[in-house]
This record gives structure tokens, C-alpha cells and sequence, in this order.
């Protein structure tokens, strides 16, 4: 519409400089060849992490610039999703499956990031009769004692050192190497982490994850070795001097304490198939009386947290030596509830997308002006 | 003798594939009609087998790799009849036919030990097998059907050089693609219902989570691509068989070379 008070027509204010920049970087996220290019930017980056490494569930986690790039392209992604959304406004019914998949998918990656930033998992053994308040966290420590003096019976802590070794499948040359206080070299040569002790063999195809460091003790001339599963101590002794060796992971606390009662494995009847892997536990709050769950696999036992979560207890593995002691995984995810409504809202908005719109569509055409 | 169901609906389905080439290629309706009842007949044999099989193991057909085989390509089978009970144009059917036959063909080849019904392990005793594994296999039965016109696409684009065919094709190839898409987007999702109640997360970043996300990256690229142009024609066809290429690898690749919590391809 022409400006009336204008003879020469239309009078455009002339944008100022950020008006342009923002325009600039708005255009450029809200391009779809920019949403092409980083959803193939995604498939090639994702298949090439399963191509390099062979625990990519590992290194995802705890690999610092493998966490950070999937971060940044979730952003970009997230920053485009959003853009060509605003992008396409006035939101009519017909735009309502791309909205509603965007926004879906916009949902799912917060919910992700809420995971990522307030999740937290981790594994609890326990043998029949034990009980636990604690998990390890997945952040693997090589803890070392030593016996004290004479009038201490126990040996004392003497030196402890985080353990990097994600990414370690990929690369078995790495080793880790650190100097103890007395001069000596303590390394870690191997890793596996699917670790099973056959005689005196060991193997890295056990199922589940039961992961175990192989430690090289060097002091001069000499040295000694021995593989530690985790959660193990170790004792070993080089120029007469001896150490206790405990590959470990970080513990945290629970709000709950877990008993396990029971643990029962079940065959096919005839056949050495297992049917089902049981554990009978006794869960415990402060301040409250304990009752019984049986946590199976595919039947967790959920715990709900005074804040906005949910703690989760899986069945993980079991030692298949003694079969009298139980893994367990444990998670805790306020992010859960938000991804799953950002699942509904993607799978709602394909199916308008693709099977409502081209019908709304012939009715908005065959309608009469 | 046997009977042997599935070998009966493989040679229904190469037979329909034949009857169909001539219907196209003379342009008989009398031949796709034959084509299309040889087709039915095959389906039916098929689904007898898989229902056999559903009776024999007490449980869904789909928890091995010569199970999931076989129902990949009844659903790409049912699709492929879909299409051609609306269109009626023969490439679907003749598309679905060819890849059904081709997937009975080499679940036949599976040794003994893959075709033999074991009982279901701890980890796949859920209800989540049935929703999960059936919309994963709807996906893999869809995108073999597009990998199938697809290739039919190509080789009229280049052999016989039908530009108004191919075109037809390119529209029906996006259409399945679009089922796929869907039913992909439903099983990751369901997948990751499942492994939050058996393994207490929703996603893991297991090898074949993150083929799943591939496959769904490829194919989001490929229906978006044809939105701004760069998906058509040809490259629209090239688009359905790098993305079938990444489906497969996350069907059997991953089971065989990469491992992981996915792995129950293997006998027990």
C-alpha cells in the first residue's frame, strides 16, 4: 500500500546495520539446504564414530571433543529447526505437520540436554545378602594403599589417578603412565572392556560390561603385572616393597538404599538357554519400612525422587561363576518425560505431514472462491 | 515332500515378476492382471508360512534374522500390493515382487542354524518386541520397496531413456519413502521406549541406535532434498539407494561387523 503522505510512493526506512546482520544470520539458518546439509553432516559424523571406534556409548560419553562436536551439530541443528519454523510464519493448518515435527524435534534435543546436563547413571554389584546406598559413576580411578606402619593393620591411601580410557578399543598401543612418590612407574597397558579370565588367558568377549585394566609395576631392573577387573584390589610386591592396586570407579550416592535378597536364573526346560534373569531386592528410605521388588530384565524397579525424576534400577548382568551375585544398571533422568512428549509431538506432526496435508490440501483446492 | 511355504510364495512372487514385465512391456492388462493374482497367491502363501511359524515358536515372527527376513519381505510384498490395488500401474508391484523374492531367496540361504526356531532369550521376552521390531520391519519392507523402483527408475532412465515413466516412478518411489519414513521415525522411537526398560535409558549410542539415526538422517535429507530441488530425477533414485544401502547396513551390517547391545542376529 502506498504511503500517503508520500507522492513519490512507498518510502522503505532503510534497515540499520543490525537489522542486516540479523537478517543475515536469520536467513542462513533458515535455509533448508543449510537443514540438507547438516542432516547429512549428522549421518556421516554418526557412521564414521561407529567406524573408528568400537564402544562408540563410551566415547560419546566420556570423550571430550567426540561430546562436544555432537553438542555443537545438535545446536546447529536445533538453531535451523527453529529458524526455517519462525521462518515460514503465518502458521497455517496446512503448516502444522512441519510445525508440529519441528517443534517435536526442538523438544526431544531439550530433553537430551536436560539428560545430559542433570542425568546421572551408573552400576551397582552386589552378592546375595549385600546392600548398597552408593553406585559407581563411570569415572574410572586407579586407587593405591599401602601398608602403614606396624600398629596399623590396614594399608592407607597413597596415591589415586583418573584413568582416561575411553576410545582405548580402537587404539591398543595407548598406555597410560604415571610415577608413584617413591620413583617407581606404574602403567596400564591393556584395556578391555568386556573382560573374562579364562585359566590364564584373557578374553575381551564377555557379554555385558565387565571391564578390567592389565598394570605394569616398574622400579629399576624389575617389574611385575596382573590384571584388576573393576572394583578389584590387587596386591603386588616389586623390590620388596608392596602395593595395593584398586581400579575403581568415582561412587555416588543414591537416596535409597537396595538389598539384594535372591538372585535367580532360569533355563529352558531341556536346554541351556537362559529364560529369565531375577534379582529379589529389598528397597529401603530413610525414615520408611523397606519393601520387596523383583527387578528382572525388561521389569526395572522405579524409584521416584523428590525432585522432578525418576530413579531407574535395570538388570544388567550377573557373575556367571557363582550366579549368586547381580549387576545392576542405575539411572536417574528428569529429561526422560520431555523427550518422550518431543517423541508424540515428531510422531503426530510426520503423519499430518505426509498423509493429513496432501488431504486438506485437495479440499482447500477443490473448495469454491 | 514337505510343504514348504515360504519356496511356494518365492516362485509366486518370480512368476508375478515375469507376468508383470510383459503386462508393462506390451502394455497387457491381461498380464498385470495375472501378474497381480500371482502376486495375492504368493502373499497368501507367505503369510500361511509366517503364521506357521507364529504357531510352531508361540511368539511373534520376527526374532531372529531369518524371521525378520522373511517378514521384511512379506511387508514389502503387502506394500507392493498396496500400491498396485490404487495405481495400477505394474512398477510396484513388479518392484515389490522382484525385492520379496529376493529376500525369501536369501533367507533360504541362511545355514540351518539361523533358520531353526529357538526359544527367546531374556532380553527379547517384551511386549515392546511386538511394536518396536514390527514398525522397524514395516521401514526396512518399505525402503526395500523403494530401493526396488528406484533401480527400476534408473534403468528406464537409462536404458530406455522414458522420461514420463520415470517421472511416475520418481512419485511413487517418494510415496513409499514417505511410509518408510514413518514407520522408521515410530520404531526408533518405540526402540527407545524399550531400552529404557531394559537397559534404564533411552538412548545409549549403541552401534545400532546410531545406524537407525543414519538411516533417518539420510532419508530426512532425501524427503527434504526434493523440497528444494536437489532430490529429483535421478538423484532422487541415487538418494533411495544410498539410503537402503544405510537401512541394510542397520539391519544386518551392524548384527555382523559392529556388534553391540543388538546383537541377537546370531543362533543362541
Amino acid at each position: 500500500m502506498a504511503n500517503p503522505s508520500s507522492p513519490a510512493g512507498p518510502q522503505v526506512p532503510s534497515p540499520s546495520p543490525k537489522q542486516d546482520i540479523f537478517e543475515l544470520v536469520f536467513n542462513f539458518f533458515a535455509s533448508v539446504k543449510l537443514g540438507v546439509g547438516v542432516m547429512l553432516a549428522c549421518a556421516l559424523f554418526f557412521a564414521l564414530t561407529t567406524v573408528f571406534w568400537q564402544e562408540p556409548e563410551v566415547i560419546v560419553k566420556n570423550m571430550g571433543w567426540v561430546k562436544t562436536a555432537i553438542e555443537v551439530i545438535l545446536v546447529f541443528l536445533t538453531l535451523n529447526l527453529f529458524a526455517v519454523t519462525l521462518s515460514r510464519y503465518p502458521w497455517t493448518r496446512l503448516k502444522l505437520g512441519m510445525l508440529a515435527t519441528h517443534a517435536g524435534l526442538i523438544v526431544t534435543f531439550c530433553g537430551a540436554f536436560i539428560t545430559t546436563v542433570k542425568g546421572r547413571d551408573g552400576l551397582i554389584t552386589l552378592a546375595e545378602g549385600e546392600e548398597t546406598d552408593r553406585y559407581f559413576n563411570g569415572r574410572d580411578v586407579l586407587s593405591i594403599r599401602k601398608m602403614g606402619p606396624a600398629s596399623q593393620r590396614r594399608p592407607a591411601a597413597y596415591q589415586d589417578f583418573p584413568l582416561a580410557l575411553a576410545g582405548w578399543s580402537r587404539d591398543p598401543a595407548r598406555r597410560i603412565e604415571r610415577e608413584l612418590l617413591d620413583g617407581t612407574v606404574v602403567r596400564v597397558d591393556r584395556y578391555y572392556a568386556k573382560f573374562r579370565l579364562e585359566g590364564e588367558v584373557a578374553h575381551n568377549d564377555a557379554p555385558g560390561r565387565s571391564p578390567a585394566i592389565h598394570l605394569t609395576w616398574r622400579g629399576g631392573s624389575s617389574e611385575t603385572n596382573r590384571w584388576i577387573p573393576l572394583g578389584a584390589t590387587r596386591e603386588l610386591t616389586l623390590n620388596g616393597s608392596t602395593l595395593y592396586f584398586n581400579y575403581t570407579q568415582i561412587e555416588a550416592a543414591l537416596p535409597f538404599v537396595v538389598q539384594l535378597n535372591d538372585f535367580r536364573l532360569r533355563h529352558y526346560e531341556g536346554s541351556g538357554v537362559p529364560s529369565s534373569i531375577e534379582s529379589l531386592v529389598t528397597v529401603r528410605e530413610a525414615g520408611k519400612p523397606g519393601y520387596e521388588r523383583l527387578i528382572s530384565v525388561n521389569n526395572p524397579l522405579e524409584f521416584p525422587d523428590k525432585t522432578w525424576g525418576v530413579w531407574k534400577v535395570t538388570q544388567n548382568s550377573y557373575d556367571r561363576a557363582t550366579q549368586t551375585a547381580s549387576t545392576f544398571s542405575v539411572s536417574y533422568d528428569p529429561g526422560r518425560p520431555v523427550v518422550y512428549a518431543g517423541f508424540l509431538i515428531v510422531c503426530a506432526g510426520v503423519f499430518f505431514m505426509f498423509w493429513i496435508r496432501p488431504f486438506l490440501e485437495k479440499r482447500v483446492e477443490r473448495a469454491p472462491e | 515332500m514337505t510343504w514348504q511355504p515360504l519356496a511356494g510364495s518365492c516362485i509366486a512372487y518370480a512368476l508375478a515378476c515375469g507376468a508383470f514385465a510383459i503386462g508393462i512391456v506390451r502394455g497387457s492388462a491381461k498380464s498385470r492382471a495375472a501378474g497381480f493374482g500371482l502376486m495375492c497367491a504368493g502373499l497368501a502363501v507367505h503369510l500361511t508360512g509366517a503364521g506357521m511359524r507364529t504357531y510352531a515358536a508361540e511368539r511373534p515372527p520376527w526374532s531372529d534374522l531369518y524371521e525378520t527376513l522373511v517378514v521384511t519381505s512379506l511387508m514389502c510384498a503387502v506394500f507392493g500390493a498396496c500400491f498396485e490395488a490404487v495405481f495400477r500401474s505394474g512398477y510396484a508391484a513388479i518392484s515389490s515382487c522382484f525385492m520379496a523374492a529376493l529376500g525369501l531367496l536369501g533367507a533360504s540361504l541362511l545355514p540351518l542354524d539361523f533358520r531353526t526356531s529357538g526359544p527367546l532369550i531374556p532380553e527379547l521376552r517384551s511386549h515392546w518386541l511386538k511394536y518396536h521390531v514390527l514398525s522397524m520391519i514395516c521401514a526396512y519392507g518399505a525402503f526395500s520397496l523403494a530401493f526396488g523402483i528406484s533401480v527400476l527408475q534408473l534403468w528406464l532412465h537409462f536404458i530406455r531413456k522414458d522420461d514420463a515413466v520415470t517421472r511416475k516412478l520418481e512419485d511413487l518411489n517418494y510415496r513409499v519413502v514417505q511410509i518408510g519414513f514413518f514407520c522408521l521415525t515410530l520404531g526408533i522411537i518405540l526402540g527407545a521406549a524399550w531400552a529404557d526398560a531394559a537397559w534404564g535409558r533411552y538412548w545409549g549410542w549403541d552401534p545400532k541406535e546410531i545406524w537407525a539415526l543414519v538411516t533417518w538422517f539420510l532419508y530426512g535429507a532425501c524427503i527434504h532434498g526434493r523440497m528444494i530441488g536437489w532430490c529429483r530425477g535421478r538423484r532422487a533414485a541415487a538418494a533411495s539407494i544410498l539410503g537402503y544401502a544405510a537401512a541394510m547396513f542397520t539391519f544386518f551390517g551392524v548384527n555382523f561387523l559392529l556388534g553391540g547391545l543388538h546383537s541377537y542376529a546370531n543362533p543362541t
